[in-house]
């Protein structure tokens, strides 16, 4: 090959050091880097992120999903079992902390799956239902959540506890500060013609809708929530995927999901645990599509009506068709806790039409002190 | 225990693979509507908050006043903790690799024949080669075999293979393998101490993507106390500001996206997002591998010891001998003195070695990965060394090949050609390189685009400085230019990078060399 190297002896390694003042150089490089560190996180204060505001890593769900043993309370779904459960409020009034597993874009039927299977797991879990992507979406994004747990490894332990302590305190460690975020929606020009952008909204991604705790508990963005123009990206996303000139939702996809559903739900109760469906509330253009792209008929009361399991359906109580959506598809903080609130006796209702356990711990907490 | 947990942990998805998993529909979905993070990497990285730290503990251990073989062995278990932290069985892998080479270049070195020496050296090939074969090549050579069965007409069904691939096992494989090679062929004796030698092949700056470092050039540096002195370590800092801004920043921020975008899209492309998608995987691909090598040579300055330059401005290479020389540098040495001058090199006519140039590529290129897409990368390289030689030989030297303009001609085509095997190197399959060339050349039927204007800007200006530059540094070094810039000036670029840094929030990917 070569027979000669001029940058590479193989007998011994010569390395300089460049003459340079370096102690007064680390100095100030320390000192200026510190100085815009903190520009920057008062910039990002300014535009409303907050401390104590965690990035949904898989870690942080990993971390989650090691506590969803015996009869615990385990919530999964997509965005909308993500934001419009508010876990302090369940927590209140049940005396029983629910463990967030959903995942915001992605199908739960993985997660169930993976619960299905888990032999530890003998408790209730709570499934949120977007008929879209529950019955005609196949996520592939949930795997790296799932293996982030089964595949633990001491370095992903301690960097998630690493970033806890830090993201506890600093605002501007969000994925939306990020430089390659920021640079990506610095409103470049369109390029005309790119392969599905058509319809597009002008962000490489959708953007932060929430605001996460350190066990995932979410609530909406107080920015989405107050800030019309920027709730209008969300709604132009949602048309977006909703678009009606996609192809035909199969069918057989709806069947394969509605199969899994039944033998997972049966694996749970084999162990004494059960499960409750879900279907969260939306308005305006996004139920108005979803009711075309995904009936009811042909998904949500089908799987209750397979799976033989509790489902509560928005539209079937009518007081939850008048909360806030500001966006359409997820419910605005102070509406999720009246949401959750409202949610909470219609489960455990059902629950015990059926004879089974109870969502409220302590009897004095069950609503009028009953 | 140690296969029990290898099976537990099940299968190894490479880096470079995951946006292929997903179908043109899937993958703008999941491109834009997922807005996670993939943290909690099962590997300790440079780029993770938990290396800060691990590297805090280890410096101030270093600088503590305790005796040098003390220090020695906190630096032995800081390595066996960084490498543990991804996977702690596989550590007694490692162990393993490093007790073999032990004995058997001391057996080498004390056996009374040539057919003894012989013999230990084919246990040490056998337990280094054996170890590779097992965990690399695997599935590959079952894969293969299956292929062979089916077209032989005999319905063979091979058994489930979901082998972890340990990170970094070609790298120190290679790295002890030179030991016990150098002491066969009588180029160095065997390692007085065996605490030293274990530091050699577990040293955690170079243990998972090299430089693949050879015995003369670190066990001696062990032999007596090192302690960086002031301006080692601040250099030794900046070094490695400069390697993680090169890895976060450059290739995941900024030249990642076009990249992805346009190797994980099934079918043709446009002309210019071919391009931009090549390019931006060519300055991807360097500066993440660079970057981890630039880090690796900061974080060991800042203990005190000196690895080599693994990278010299490859981009601005005049030909493919001159390429190989600034790319990789410790694995074409490596290859060169291990596999092409003990095939015969260049002493045994000019048909040998055009074949033993040939064999030492293909292997090459087999050694980034068990796919026969590395393996058409690696026979590339080793064709145009060949085309080079041969037009060396037969096209006697002209005053104008010095001239300028032919000098940047030469290296714009070196750098086109080499941008032609990236494809292979980062295409799952060869029907995916054969369209993606074809786009490259206008010749795809329904070619559609697929990057936006914020992936093609920042790759293009990205990927035209980093030419620029490697132009300029073609003849010098860092070392060189640093020292001859003046201070606040250094200073400036050495902030920058470091704010950079922060704002970037690190980038959660793994190196892409890991997977080799």
């Amino acid at each position: 090959m070569v027979k000669s190297l001029t940058f590479f002896d193989p007998e011994h390694v010569d390395r300089r050091t460049p003459q340079q003042p370096w102690w007064a150089l680390a100095f100030a490089v320390l000192g200026v880097a510190i100085l815009l560190t903190i520009a920057w996180e008062i910039y990002w204060r300014g535009e409303g992120f907050i401390a104590g505001d965690y990035k949904n890593t898989t870690g942080l769900w990993a971390a989650e999903r090691a506590k969803a043993k015996g009869a615990a309370l385990v919530i999964a779904g997509a965005s909308r079992a993500f934001g419009d459960i508010n876990l302090d409020v369940w927590e209140a009034e049940t005396g029983e902390r629910p463990i967030q597993l959903a995942i915001e874009g992605e199908s739960p039927l993985a997660v169930v799956a993976d619960l299905a299977s888990d032999e530890a797991f003998k408790g209730l879990l709570i499934v949120g239902v977007a008929n879209d992507l529950f019955f005609y979406y196949r996520s592939t994004e949930t795997r790296k959540f799932i293996d982030a747990y089964h595949r633990k490894s001491p370095a992903g332990w301690s960097e998630q506890a690493i970033a806890n302590v830090l993201e506890k305190r600093i605002a501007f460690l969000d994925e939306d500060t990020r430089a390659g975020f920021v640079l990506a929606t610095m409103g470049w020009p369109r390029r005309a013609g790119v392969k599905g952008s058509e319809g597009r909204p002008d962000f490489p991604r959708v953007p932060k809708l929430f605001t996460l705790g350190p066990d995932r508990g979410a609530m909406m963005w107080a920015r989405a929530e107050n800030d019309a123009a920027y709730a209008s990206v969300f709604k132009a996303f949602w048309a977006y995927y909703t678009d009606g000139s996609r192809p035909p939702k199969a069918d057989q996809l709806a069947s394969e999901a509605v199969a899994q559903m039944v033998s997972d739900v049966n694996q749970i109760r084999s162990r004494g645990g059960d499960v409750v469906f879900v279907n969260f509330p939306i308005s305006g253009p996004v139920m108005t599509t979803e009711e075309q792209s995904a009936p009811r008929g042909k998904t949500f009361d089908r799987l209750i009506s397979e799976t033989g399991s509790i489902g509560i359906h928005y539209a079937d109580h009518s007081e939850w068709t008048r909360l806030n959506l500001p966006e359409y598809s997820h419910l605005a903080a102070a509406d999720a806790k009246i949401f959750t609130s409202a949610l909470i006796p219609v489960i455990d209702e059902a629950l015990a039409a059926k004879g089974g356990r109870r969502l409220y711990r302590d009897r004095n907490s069950l609503p009028g002190g009953a | 225990m140690l296969r029990g947990a290898i099976f537990q942990i099940g299968a190894n998805v490479a880096v470079r693979r995951d946006n292929s998993q997903l179908t043109d529909f899937t993958r703008t979905e999941k491109l834009i509507i997922n807005r996670v993070a993939v943290l909690g990497e099962r590997r300790l990285l440079f780029n993770s908050l938990t290396f800060v730290v691990f590297f805090g503990v280890v410096v101030a251990l270093h600088a503590a006043p305790l005796p040098w073989r003390v220090k020695k062995i906190n630096l032995l278990i800081a390595s066996l903790i960084f490498y543990g932290a991804w996977s702690p069985p596989f550590v007694l892998l490692l162990l393993l690799s490093t007790v073999v080479d032990w004995f058997a270049a001391r057996w080498i070195d004390g056996a009374k024949t040539e057919t003894r020496r012989r013999l230990f050296l084919m246990i040490s090939l056998a337990g280094n080669l054996g170890m590779l074969s097992y965990f690399k090549y695997g599935g590959f050579l079952l894969e293969n075999f299956t292929a062979l069965m089916n077209a032989a007409g005999v319905a063979y069904k091979p058994p489930d293979w979901s082998i972890v691939l340990p990170v970094g096992i070609s790298f120190y494989t290679f790295q002890t393998l030179a030991y016990t090679l150098d002491v066969f062929l009588r180029r160095a004796a065997p390692t007085k101490s065996l605490l030293d030698f274990a530091l050699f092949v577990t040293f955690f700056p170079q243990l998972v993507a090299g430089p693949i470092v050879r015995p003369s050039q670190l066990v001696p540096q062990f032999a007596e106390p090192k302690r960086a002195t002031a301006p080692q370590f601040y250099w030794g800092l900046a070094l490695m500001t400069i390697g993680l801004f090169e890895k976060v920043v450059l290739a995941d921020s900024f030249l990642a996206p076009a990249a992805d975008g346009a190797f994980g899209h099934k079918g043709a492309l446009a002309p210019l997002d071919a391009w931009i998608g090549v390019l931006a995987f060519s300055g991807q691909i360097f500066f993440d591998f660079s970057g981890y090598s630039t880090t690796a040579i900061g974080a060991a300055l800042c203990l005190g010891f000196a690895l080599p330059n693994n990278f010299q401005y490859p981009y601005a290479a005049i030909g493919f001998s001159d390429f190989w020389r600034r790319w990789h540098i410790s694995l074409s040495t490596w290859l060169r003195d291990y596999l092409y001058i003990p095939l015969g090199g260049n002493q045994k006519g000019r048909a040998r070695t055009y074949v033993n140039l040939m064999i030492t590529m293909l292997l090459g290129g087999l050694w980034h990965g068990a796919s026969w897409t590395f393996v058409v990368w690696g026979g590339l390289h080793g064709l145009y060394l060949a085309v080079e030689r041969f037009l060396k030989e037969a096209i006697p030297e002209r005053a104008w090949f010095k001239a300028l303009w032919f000098r940047i001609a030469m290296a714009l085509l070196t750098y086109f050609l080499v941008n032609i095997t990236w494809v292979f190197f980062r295409a799952q399959s060869f029907g995916d390189a054969r369209m993606f060339i074809a786009s490259m050349f206008a010749l795809a039927p329904e070619a559609v685009k697929v990057l936006y204007w914020n992936d093609i800007v920042p790759a293009a200006i990205v990927v035209a400085g980093m030419v620029f530059a490697h132009w300029r540094m073609r003849s010098t070094t860092l070392e060189a230019v640093v020292e001859r810039t003046p201070a606040p000036v250094v200073g400036l670029v050495w902030t920058f990078m470091l704010f950079m840094l922060v704002i970037t929030q690190g980038s959660d990917s793994a190196f892409i060399y890991f997977q080799f």
